[in-house]
């Protein structure tokens, strides 16, 4: 069972679609007109009822950290997914959108709190950001290609 | 389209075999065994699935609440442990990468029913289009060919074609 053997890039093209697809769809209710007040009430709210029904280093984490500055942490929240729906759309510094994809989706793992085998679309979406840091797909129909044939050694794309 | 053709390692895609195969089993066993995560309290996986199914019939694609209702529901005694050893087979096949491509397949089949039932859009964040996703690519990639059985099935039939 060897670990050598490579695939096409393009492989991962469908992927990084997929995950820029799916959190336009979760970022259009926090950024779209008339619903950014909405969503900055209601995130601190929500990791509010999760602080009071949970325990553990996480949950300490949210009660110290998140929750005296809710409105900063809402407003980094849908900024974050916008960069990273923008970043997988255009394949534009990728693996720099699939990085901070990685971070929203562990957090969210993390509130959630499931255990490791069960039905997650927080770990499914953190799995597939994985893949696309390590595959780098911005370089087929994307902006990347054209920023790795400029700068070929940053990491970024 | 320069970079289409570039390699990248294969063992990328080990990580979402692992991890899908994981899930699967994982589904299937708690079903099996009855765990409190697939089981509505004091009722068996038979009963919960039915229960599930009926919950999830206002909200299913219209086309595919008649199948629902004349199909699935009077056989839940039969599908259920049915369809709890095929995410155990599913889950193990992905896990060890025999016959990856067929059965991330029919594991793809049973998430288009999934989300067909929760009504939910292909494109969008909900859990059946995520692990989706992420079998597409071990379909596209040859899943299995790497830390998987189906490496040695692969040069078995590489050297079965060169002789």
């Amino acid at each position: 069972m060897a670990m050598h053997g490579t695939v096409p890039r393009i492989v991962a093209l469908p992927l990084r679609l997929y995950l820029a697809s799916a959190f336009l769809m979760e970022v259009r209710h926090k950024v779209a007109p008339g619903k950014w007040t909405g969503w900055i009430q209601w995130m601190p709210t929500h990791i509010l009822h999760h602080v009071q029904h949970n325990t553990g280093l996480y949950s300490d984490f949210l009660a110290s950290i998140v929750v005296p500055h809710g409105a900063l942490f809402a407003a980094l929240v849908a900024l974050g997914e916008l960069g990273v729906t923008i970043s997988l759309l255009l394949g534009l510094t990728t693996r720099l959108g699939a990085a901070v994809g990685i971070l929203l989706t562990m957090n969210y793992a993390l509130l959630n709190g499931t255990s490791l085998p069960s039905v997650s679309n927080d770990r499914a979406l953190l799995v597939g950001f994985i893949v696309v840091l390590l595959a780098a797909p911005g370089r087929v129909l994307g902006l990347d290609a054209y920023l790795a044939r400029r700068w070929p050694r940053v990491i970024l794309w | 389209m320069a970079g289409a053709f570039e390699q990248v390692p294969r063992w990328v895609l080990v990580i979402p075999r692992l991890y899908v195969g994981v899930v699967f089993w994982a589904a299937g066993a708690g079903q099996l065994a009855g765990s409190e995560e697939w089981t509505l309290p004091g009722q068996g996986w038979p009963a919960s699935m039915h229960a599930q199914i009926v919950a999830w019939i206002p909200q299913s694609a219209s086309w595919y609440s008649a199948f629902e209702t004349n199909s699935v529901l009077p056989h839940t005694d039969v599908l259920a442990p049915a369809l709890a050893m095929a995410h155990l087979v599913i889950g193990l096949a992905l896990v060890l990468g025999v016959w990856t491509r067929l059965v991330a397949v029919m594991a793809a089949l049973l998430l288009l029913n999934y989300a067909a039932a929760e009504g939910t859009a292909l494109y969008g964040a909900g859990e059946p289009s995520a692990y989706l996703a992420l079998l597409l690519v071990v379909w596209l990639g040859r899943g299995g060919e790497t830390l998987g059985v189906d490496a040695i099935l692969a040069s078995r039939r590489t050297k079965g074609g060169s002789s």
